[in-house]
């Protein structure tokens, strides 16, 4: 029994000492953290959504378009399966999706496709003019590619990283496109615990 | 103590029974289908709707494919779901992805195999004609160029 209350005692010990040890992002992390670029766009009920009012709350963007059929909704159930993994600490993020694809995306269509994944997704939709100083100042590139030999007429290129935005409102990392949900997750929820 | 033990133990074999039943029903596609020398298991189609607003409505769905004989190449595919469907192929460049449609049909290399898969070689469903919900399955028809026509069975999932 004496053996058994000293594995325990030496169990919480390490608990309590992982717990003091920063933090290492499963992404890459931003270091030293800045404030994320502000914007304004219209989400998709018509309204404004200013990133800078989102303060108290994680923010994860992601940019793609409604037309993407494999990057774009992987991303998107990814993070859905995170949120739902973190239970009530998930309803501290909020998850946007931002248009690529001023053409063919508008607010209805891209609030549609957000659905798909959680009802509680934003996006974001505009014109080029609108979202081109958005991508720029989070080095996203989009360029848009022809594909004469696709019903799709054309597709766009584009940068898959999810951005990490902590409560405060720094851009605190990055995640790669095909990290796990378990990866996202850790990254998110650790922001909405600190 | 021993009464314990056998508590344990008991409580230990049901849930590991299950445990065990569980990942049965959770298998996404347990069943392959085989055609010749060619197998093709774990097709699924991602969750989507046929959102009313207009857009493109697109659709994605993902499979193994291997042969225990000779190369094979899967050539088209078609379902009802969908008006158009293509095969296409995801490329991580620095982080930028890109999207190419397929040229020459996917090849299956003789004694080996090919996994489609998210950020890969995919099936593109565009148009789509019924929302696609979890649970559902769809009948996809896959032509190919030595085993011919193959009818594939794939399960609906989020992801």
């Amino acid at each position: 029994m004496a053996r058994r209350h000293i594995l325990f005692l030496i169990f919480i010990g390490l608990f309590a000492l992982s717990a003091c040890a920063p933090y290492t992002f499963r992404g890459m992390a931003i270091e030293p953290s800045k404030p994320a670029p502000d914007f304004t766009l219209t989400d998709q009920s018509g309204q404004p959504f200013t990133l800078s009012a989102q303060k108290g709350s994680v923010v994860l963007l992601f940019f793609g378009f409604t037309a993407c059929p494999d990057v774009c909704p992987t991303t998107l159930a990814d993070i859905a399966a995170a949120k739902a993994q973190l239970g009530s600490t998930g309803e501290n993020i909020k998850v946007v999706l931002i248009s690529v694809d001023p053409e063919r995306d508008t607010p209805a269509n891209i609030g549609d496709y957000v659905d798909n994944y959680d009802p509680t997704f934003i996006g974001l939709a505009g014109t080029a003019e609108q979202l081109a100083p958005v991508w720029k100042s989070y080095g996203v590139t989009a360029n848009r590619r022809e594909l004469p030999n696709s019903k799709l007429g054309y597709t766009i290129d584009h940068s898959a990283y999810i951005y990490l935005i902590d409560k405060a409102g720094n851009w605190r990392a990055i995640l790669p496109f095909g990290v796990s949900a378990d990866d996202i997750a850790s990254d998110a929820g650790h922001l909405v615990n600190t | 103590m021993i009464r314990f033990n056998r508590f344990f133990r008991t409580l230990f074999l049901l849930t590991a029974a299950v445990l065990a039943l569980a990942a049965c029903g959770s298998a996404a596609n347990p069943t392959a289908t085989t055609m010749g020398a060619l197998t093709i298991s774990n097709a699924w189609v991602r969750a989507a709707e046929a959102a009313s607003s207009s857009g493109m409505n697109t659709g994605a769905s993902y499979m193994t494919i291997s042969s225990s004989g000779g190369a094979d190449r899967l050539l088209s595919m078609r379902t009802d779901v969908a008006e158009t469907v293509e095969l296409h192929s995801s490329m991580n460049d620095g982080g930028v992805m890109s999207m190419n449609p397929v040229e020459d049909g996917i090849a299956i290399p003789a004694g080996g195999s090919i996994e489609m898969k998210p950020g890969g070689f995919h099936v593109m469903l565009i148009g789509l004609k019924k929302d696609l919900r979890v649970g559902d399955t769809v009948d996809l028809q896959l032509t190919f160029e030595q085993a011919g026509e193959v009818a594939v069975k794939a399960s609906v999932r989020e992801r």
